[in-house]
């Protein structure tokens, strides 16, 4: 059966988020959202709370709802698993990366409402933008990580935007 | 509250055998959480191009397979035991892993077993359980159990 939210989300009229307006969807606390079903309804509810705050002429997105649907179902492919090959084996993966570099600015978006859970979106950055401005000394601390990919992408917004 | 997964995932977990003790959390996995590390993920990925978010044992092979988790939780201090049986004084781990060739195995979940002889696990990027039988989590992704490890419990009384 469908689920209710999922219509809702793919006729919502979304704006595109220029990351330097969207420290409103960072502040926000989405460590209590554990299912991934009410994770993909938080994210479509989000979408559409920050296309009124953002004031602007709604516009579709649909790149935005191409990658959420790939990000929801290799999330539920693989969320079981602990083996990073096996996530990245996922055609569902696979497909994102090949959206191109205009997937980087969707993930850094996706990174943002994922708050204190970010994904394992690392390898994917790097791998489209050809940068990487996270230092060594973080390691594994995946929540620096996405602090400093979040900010590295505000200053290169432009670009990012662009490619 | 259910847990993230899907039942079809793990068809061995029920109501009555297993309790959620954690949030989601993509921090960490269940090879750190069997080795009390709740803020990295390990994976003998570490330092490749893929995988410098990932922590792995120095000096353990970074190998996929079954003796090179082995050699991972031996930094530890965790040698190999004949079975998962309670012992006082013994905290043990059993491996679990998928036959991806005829007779090669890939390492693919730990549990860690309690002081009451139950088992904890965490299931990927989903959350903690503790499950009353190590068995109850062998599923299709995870295969079976495949080595039992153990060393001296540090902290008798309590994990």
């Amino acid at each position: 059966m469908e689920h209710p939210q999922r219509d809702q989300f793919a006729t919502a009229r979304v704006v595109p988020m220029h990351l330097s307006s969207a420290t409103s969807v960072v502040a926000t606390d989405y460590s209590s959202v554990t299912a991934v079903t009410d994770y993909f309804v938080t994210i479509s509810s989000v979408a559409v709370s920050n296309s009124v705050w953002c004031g602007q002429e709604p516009l579709v997105d649909s790149d935005w709802l191409v990658f959420s649907e790939l990000a929801v179902a290799w999330k539920q492919e693989t969320g079981l698993s602990s083996s990073i090959r096996r996530k990245y084996a996922s055609e569902h993966y696979k497909r994102i990366l090949r959206m191109g570099r205009k997937a980087a600015f969707l993930i850094i978006r996706q990174l943002q409402l994922e708050g204190n859970t970010p994904y394992h979106w690392w390898d994917a950055l790097r791998q489209l933008t050809d940068h990487d401005p996270v230092p060594p000394e973080v390691g594994g601390d995946v929540r620096t990580a996405a602090r400093i990919w979040i900010e590295w992408a505000r200053q290169h917004a432009g670009q990012l935007e662009t490619q | 509250m259910p847990g993230s997964w899907k039942h079809s995932e793990l068809p061995n977990l029920t109501d009555d055998n297993h309790a959620i003790t954690s949030c989601y959390d993509t921090r960490y996995n269940c090879i750190a959480w069997a080795a009390n590390d709740i803020l990295n993920w390990w994976n003998p990925t570490s330092g490749s191009h893929f995988g410098r978010e990932h922590y792995w044992p120095p000096g353990a092979p970074k190998k996929w397979s079954v003796a090179a988790y082995a050699a991972a939780f031996a930094t530890l201090g965790y040698e190999d035991s004949g079975n998962g049986f309670l012992e006082p004084g013994v905290e043990k781990i059993a491996l679990f892993a998928v036959e991806v060739r005829a007779n090669v195995f890939e390492a693919t979940h730990a549990a860690r077993q309690l002081v009451d002889g139950t088992w904890t696990s965490k299931l990927g990027d989903y959350e903690d359980i503790i499950h009353m039988n190590v068995t109850d989590v062998c599923c299709p992704e995870y295969g079976k159990v495949v080595r039992f490890l153990k060393r001296p419990r540090k902290m008798p009384m309590c994990d």
